[in-house]
């Protein structure tokens, strides 16, 4: 050592001078162009493959957005919200669920006061998305008029046999007082078939097959062209000739249904009249260049348009403002005389307007509706269009129930506020919340069960048949969740138990020199414990849930009426409950021993040990995995579906079993998607949440 | 406390009291306890279950399996009809979950691996993309996914009377010009490749590439290129539409055997240049890019066998049935004879694969973080490539956290395979519901799917015990 | 330092104690006796038996062989024993051994409240005495995570006393601590063994063997090699073994 510091240099050392701090990266390094360079561009290959997945992209992008707004029918969604959501809840103790919903938001609220913090701009954003739920389908509304419903009169047949259609000659609509009906020509879609075409509203069947003939013409003209084309050159092979060719021999034009159908040539009479009374509110005659016939409605309730065209051979296709589309559903209730009566409801498809009132019928036949569902909207949407007939309800829906959750959520963060300042703790300031929020969390799902099923005599019991939904959806997992984990934890438990019957006495005797000494053990707890955990991580959840459904009314007949709901929760329980305990075991064995040996030096029990040392820690370390567990239970619940219960996926199908929504699965497909998504990723978030700053970070600072 | 040291406590000599507070009697009197507890729960359970089922006549048995089944099988071997019996039903069903589940796990490992590769890219599109679609993935239902393959995807394909040929079917008239600018470009890459090693700029290649494309598009326009037609004739690989994926019957020709014959000359000689040339590696440390001389090799001979055989004039290679639109029975198959797959065969493939391979791709991902990053500055401080650093370092050590949850998604496809039933497709599940809802026989049916299924679950854990073993034994 | 008193008697007797692991004899025929008041350190190579030996006084590991008698009671298989002898032993650590989830308080307050049965005002105020007295009354709320190792073990100490032990027990509670926290562990231990507390001390701090024992006590091979007072062990060891084993430690 001495002789390292007589070797330093006690003269001339050198004084390093100049700026020698720091420097400006260079633009390779930072900036956006490195950043471009750094993560897209990289290499060659890497810019092709930027290219290519950017045009796949951008082309999927643009044929899903088209899709979105000019194809999709979103009425499927915005008419069976209800059911989607609740089922079919009975609307008399709706009151119940809505209690539920306040009450588990200010349990959330009281959990966000206790374990998180909240940014600053967190409220005014959620206040701001509110104000818009509220603000944009008045803009709406304000900026965008409905479309026209585009309705036809005259004497003319199209098509033959069971297909066979004419212009109806009475229209019914519903519609309320105030409104106005307004009704002329279109003389603009009778030009050319080229116009024609442009048509996209609401319309009835005879305008849908005008519309349809019309395509048919011009693209079957088109595809005449391109197959004359094709086989004019050589860039076929022969047996794409020869089918082309027997296309080209059946390929049929149809005739220009404008001049066939004389469509706006012949003027039309029109009369409004009362649904109930049949008397006429208002009449005229529409031609090409007559002013439009329109009268303000005295009341709500059913309204007539009749129409003839007198001349025969001749259509006139009549725009007309102020009718539209209608739903009829039939509902069963509770009637005010207490016995359940059936009703028959319409449903004004543009803005729900519900009516009950009775048809009207002339000559002793129902008279038919305007338009039935939305399959009579004519072509693709535009953009305006989509925003009114969709966006706008939509949000006009979702605005309340936005506004009472983030009030609810807002009133349990202030009581969480609230109750710090009461009851300060200098250790944990915010101590008093985190026990209410933990105990209003714990007290939800016996809350949920009571407001949903019943009470005694305090709250009459619903039927659980008419649970469906996402609140199904919801209740499977609670209840799940809730009851598997104690099962879970003492199938762990029992799996770990490596205590057992002795077999013998202690059996000694001598080997040699050596003395050798066992007693064997039959660990039966043990054994039944994993026996029954890896059978049941063996079979497909499908299979238990059959067994829950065939084998229960096998035990007791009495149990076949054992609502379904349940049955399913048994088996979702039995069946998590195998996957929790496995998980919880993992947590169990990651304890160091020490813990143990240290709780039993200080006197504690075997019982006092697990409850209040290896358990409490076990679960804190599984936590990310039991939030696993949850999410994979969350998506299980959809498999009810196969045993004929209606919960989100159940629904869904539903829906789409109905004849005035067949077909429209990729609406309602996304649309559950999309709420599966943000319930999984919103637990997969709390978990990680709890993973980086709450319970799993105090025990990772031990090490 | 401290006053009791003097005066010991008596110590009781009840022999029985204390033997019945030894822990261990404790525990076993607790465990004989528990035990006879679950048995005469489950013995009363079961003789509750057989009193109801006797009282119908449907005494579980294994006899009605040989009952005639009268039932037909969507998907069923040449050897099965209505008249089969309920056991060769029940066999039908295992062929068919077999045959989803030995496909899928195949193709959701290599979609699954190649995902878990793109969720590290470099490239931010190609990174996000992938995270976008496994959280997409990963946060639905199977069950929902596999409604969306069957209902809408498979549905969205055209009418079986007019299927989607991959690829499409047709003459392809082209410049012969665009096959020079073609084989241009892919020389200049391959020799951008050889020339310059990774991390170099690519700008030179995009350049070159950019000049190619500007110097054909400006050249073919105003003539000056030679612009004579190419004809190329295609013809679909396979057909798609909404009744499945037709794929043609092969069947090797005479003058496949002396292709074959050329090609395996091919591979010899990539061999022989691949040993050679890893030699004069060894002694003089230059290294060769052998894996492109090699490529080169096998598809060279393989262009050369082909024109060869079509110089000799003897026969196609190949003999592909020619194309039909729909078969005798009714049935699209897309050519004369081939192999049909069923539309719900496919959704369910699909959807299983993709569903699993989102699952496998974080699993992926997360073993190839987990393997320290000390290891690859190492293997880069050892002057491994890029590719040798992947196979010989990183994969290795990654596979090690990879196999345990990859065994238990394979698990997991295995089980999911049963939602056959939601789209149609009859598998164990689905024909085994039928038996039961035809014979009354429903707690032997589900002792069977349940037996069926726990078999399956104990190969899969054996195979994938043994490979995890394997990877124990290489590691060390 | 007070030697004990000839005719009182002793608090641990351990008579011809045999523990096995598997094939493995870890103690053979040891008898030890402790008296009240006296501290007994136990040194030794390591796999010499001498963790299991004190881990075997507080049945943290079950004698095959001889008989343990703490405190007039026989260590045997019954549940009241056990749980009565465990009462009156405390038991310090090597690794400390606290519990991560629960704050210092809370460690300490656990077992007089769940075993004792002490109102939780009570247990709290001895908490408080406890943190006092090992020199961290300021850490009471906080977690063992933020605390330093040899806060940690005096922490762990705290705990043992608030069962008001008649023995205490430390198995190497210096060996996982850094230097310079060795020193403020050592000196609550050697306050603890002045203020007259039985202690049966594994370590190997030689320097606080020799100031604070009364006995020392040398194990080999799962034998009692050597035993005698401090000052006859490390200046006249009779034993080969001990000779050896000295000569490589000091």
């Amino acid at each position: 050592m001495s002789s390292l510091s007589e070797r330093r240099p006690q003269s001339g050392t050198r004084v390093h001078t100049g700026d020698g701090g720091a420097k400006a990266p260079p633009t390779s390094v930072v900036g956006p162009i490195a950043w471009l360079r750094q993560n897209l561009f990289r290499s060659t290959s890497d810019t092709l493959l930027t290219l290519l997945l950017g045009a796949l992209l951008i082309a999927g992008g643009v044929s899903f957005f088209s899709w979105v707004v000019s194809q999709a029918n979103w009425y499927a969604i915005n008419f069976n919200l209800r059911g989607l959501m609740v089922g079919r809840f009975q609307p008399e103790f709706e009151w119940r669920l809505l209690v539920l919903l306040v009450l588990t938001c200010i349990a959330v609220g009281l959990a966000l006061a206790a374990w998180t913090r909240i940014r600053r701009w967190f409220p005014v954003a959620v206040a701001v998305i509110i104000a818009l739920l509220y603000l944009i389908p008045q803009a709406i509304n304000a900026l965008i008029p409905l479309p026209p419903t585009y309705l036809t009169a005259g004497q003319i047949t199209f098509g033959s046999g069971p297909t066979a259609e004419s212009p109806q000659d009475r229209i019914a609509f519903i519609a309320r007082a105030g409104e106005t009906v307004s009704l002329r020509m279109a003389g603009e879609y009778s030009g050319d078939l080229a116009a024609l075409r442009t048509l996209h509203s609401f319309g009835d069947d005879i305008t849908g097959r005008l519309l349809n003939t019309a395509n048919l013409r011009m693209t079957t003209q088109a595809r005449a062209a391109e197959i004359e084309a094709l086989l004019a050159g050589n860039a076929i092979t022969e047996s794409q000739r020869a089918l082309l060719t027997a296309e080209q021999g059946r390929l049929v034009i149809p005739e220009d249904i404008l001049d066939e159908a004389q469509v706006n040539q012949q003027p039309v009479t029109v009369r409004i009249l009362d649904g109930a009374t049949l008397e006429p509110l208002v009449e005229g005659v529409l031609d090409a260049n007559s002013r439009p016939i329109s009268v303000v409605l005295p009341a709500d309730g059913w309204y007539v348009i009749e129409k003839v065209v007198e001349a025969e051979g001749s259509i006139a296709l009549i725009e007309s403002f102020g009718v539209y589309p209608i739903l009829e559903r039939g509902i069963t209730r509770r009637g005010e005389s207490g016995a359940v009566e059936r009703v028959d409801q319409f449903v004004r498809m543009t803005d729900t307007y519900t009516s009950e009132a009775i048809r009207p019928e002339f000559d002793g036949r129902e008279i038919p509706f305007a338009v039935i569902t939305d399959f009579q909207y004519r072509g693709d949407h535009s953009f305006a269009d989509y925003l009114r007939l969709f966006v706008d309800p939509f949000l006009a829906m979702l605005a309340t129930p936005a506004l009472v959750v983030s009030l609810a959520v807002v009133g349990g963060y202030l009581i969480g506020r609230v109750l710090d300042r009461v009851f300060p703790n200098p250790v944990r300031p915010r101590a008093a919340s985190g026990r209410v929020a933990t105990w209003a969390l714990a007290l939800l799902p016996l809350l949920m069960f009571f407001l949903v099923y019943g009470l005694g005599d305090i709250l009459p019991l619903t039927d659980p048949r008419t649970w469906g939904g996402l609140l199904l959806t919801i209740l499977l997992t609670t209840w799940g969740i809730v009851l598997s984990l104690p099962l879970g934890i003492l199938l762990a438990l029992g799996r770990r138990s490596n205590a057992g019957v002795p077999l013998s006495p202690l059996i000694r005797f001598r080997w040699g020199a050596r003395e050798i000494r066992f007693q064997p053990k039959l660990p039966i707890v043990s054994l039944l414990c994993s026996a029954y955990i890896e059978l049941v991580r063996g079979v497909p959840f499908i299979t238990v849930l059959f067994m829950a459904q065939l084998l229960l009314p096998l035990i007791n007949p009495s149990l076949a009426d054992f609502p379904g709901a349940f049955r399913a929760t048994i088996a979702t329980v039995l069946f998590s409950a195998a996957y929790l305990a496995e998980t919880i075991r993992g947590g169990l064995q990651a304890i160091p021993p020490g813990q143990e040996e240290a709780a039993k030096a200080v006197g504690l029990n075997s019982w006092q040990i697990t409850l209040n040392i290896t358990l409490p820690q076990a679960l804190r370390i599984v936590i990310p995995a039991i939030m696993g567990s949850f999410v994979a239970l969350f998506k299980d619940t959809s498999l009810v579906t196969i045993v004929g219960l209606l919960d989100l996926t159940g629904m869904a199908d539903n829906i789409n079993a109905q004849t005035e929504f067949l077909g429209l699965r990729r609406e309602t497909l996304m649309f559950i998607s999309i709420i599966y998504f943000v319930f999984c990723w919103g637990m997969a978030a709390v978990s990680r949440r709890i993973e980086t700053t709450g319970a799993g970070s105090a025990l990772k600072r031990q090490i | 406390m401290a006053s009791s040291a003097a005066t010991p406590p008596p110590q009781r000599n009840n022999l029985f009291l204390s033997f019945l507070l030894d822990p261990n009697v404790l525990q076993a009197i607790s465990q004989i306890v528990i035990a006879a507890l679950v048995v005469i729960a489950v013995s009363q359970l079961w003789s509750a279950i057989l009193f109801n089922l006797e009282a119908n006549n449907l005494t579980p048995n294994l006899a009605f399996l040989s009952n005639r089944a009268g039932f037909d099988i969507g998907e069923r071997p040449d050897w099965y009809s209505s008249d089969s019996t309920y056991g060769q039903a029940f066999v039908v069903g295992i062929i068919n979950t077999l045959r989803v589940v030995s496909v899928g796990l195949v193709m959701t490992t290599i979609l699954g691996v190649f995902g878990g590769i793109a969720l590290l890219s470099t490239n931010f599109l190609v990174r996000n993309v992938t995270a976008f679609a496994v959280e997409v993935l990963r946060n639905t239902p199977i069950l929902v996914q596999l409604i969306f393959w069957y209902a809408v995807v498979i549905f969205s394909l055209p009418d079986f009377r007019a299927p989607l040929g991959i690829p499409g079917e047709g003459v392809y008239l082209f410049p012969l010009r665009h096959l020079v600018l073609f084989i241009a470009a892919l020389a200049i890459i391959a020799l951008g490749m050889l020339r310059l090693s990774p991390g170099r700029r690519s700008a030179p290649i995009l350049l070159a590439l950019a000049g190619l494309l500007v110097l054909e598009f400006i050249g073919g326009s105003l003539g000056i290129l030679d612009n004579s037609l190419g004809r190329i004739e295609i013809f679909p690989a396979a057909f798609v539409s909404r009744r499945g994926l037709a794929f043609p019957e092969l069947r090797a020709m005479e003058g496949f055997g002396l292709w074959l014959l050329i090609v395996g000359i091919g591979v010899a000689a990539a061999v022989a240049q691949w040993i050679m040339l890893g030699r004069v590696t060894e002694r003089t440390g230059k290294p060769y890019p052998r894996i492109i001389y090699a490529l080169l090799a096998v598809i060279g001979a393989a262009l050369l066998g082909w024109l060869i055989v079509r110089a000799s004039g003897t026969a196609p290679l190949i003999y592909v049935p020619p194309v039909q639109r729909v078969n005798a029975s009714g049935v699209v198959s897309g050519y004369e004879s081939g192999v049909p797959i069923s539309p719900e065969y496919l959704a369910l493939l699909l959807g299983l694969v993709v569903y699993t391979a989102a699952f496998i791709a974080e699993i992926v991902r997360a073993g190839i973080l987990a393997v320290p990053r000390g290891q690859v500055e190492a293997a880069r401080a050892l002057g491994l490539r890029p590719g040798q650093m992947f196979s010989m370092v990183i994969l290795p050590q990654a596979m090690r956290v990879i196999l345990p949850p990859l065994g238990s998604q394979y698990l997991n496809l295995a089980k999911n395979s049963t939602l056959a039933i939601a789209i149609a497709y009859t598998d164990t599940v689905a024909v085994t519901t039928t038996i039961m809802n035809q014979s009354g026989q429903s707690v032997t049916g589900i002792a069977m799917i349940m037996v069926t299924y726990l078999a399956l679950s104990l190969v899969l854990s054996l195979l994938t015990n043994i490979a995890n073993h394997q990877f124990r034994i290489i590691s060390r | 330092m007070e030697t004990t008193t000839k005719n009182a008697e002793p608090i641990i007797m351990c008579q011809n104690v045999n523990k096995w692991f598997g094939e493995f004899h870890a103690l053979r025929d040891v008898s030890v006796s402790v008296m009240p008041r006296e501290v007994v350190v136990v040194i030794g190579p390591s796999g010499s038996g001498k963790s299991t030996f004190i881990r075997c006084i507080n049945r943290l590991e079950e004698h095959q062989e001889g008989t343990i008698i703490v405190d007039g009671m026989e260590l045997k298989n019954d549940i009241r024993n056990i749980a009565a002898i465990r009462r009156e032993i405390g038991m310090v650590f090597q690794q400390f051994n606290l519990f991560p989830h629960k704050t210092v308080m809370e460690n300490i307050t656990l077992a007089p409240i769940k075993v004792r049965n002490w109102s939780r005002q009570k247990a709290e105020a001895k908490a408080r005495e406890l943190l006092e007295r090992v020199g961290i009354p300021e850490q009471a709320n906080k977690y063992p995570g933020q605390l330093s190792g040899g806060q940690q073990q005096r922490v762990a100490i705290a705990r043992a006393l608030a069962m008001e032990p008649k023995i205490m027990l430390f198995d190497e509670p210096t060996s996982a601590l850094d230097p310079e926290m060795i020193k403020e562990v050592l000196d609550v231990m050697k306050e603890l063994a002045l203020s007259g507390m039985t202690m049966v001390c594994v370590t190997h701090e030689m320097g606080f063997a020799r100031e604070v024992a009364d006995r020392v006590i040398f194990f080999d091979q799962g034998r009692v090699v050597e035993e005698g007072t401090p000052e006859h062990f490390f200046t006249d060891a009779q034993h080969p073994r001990t000779q050896l084993f000295l000569s490589q430690i000091l």
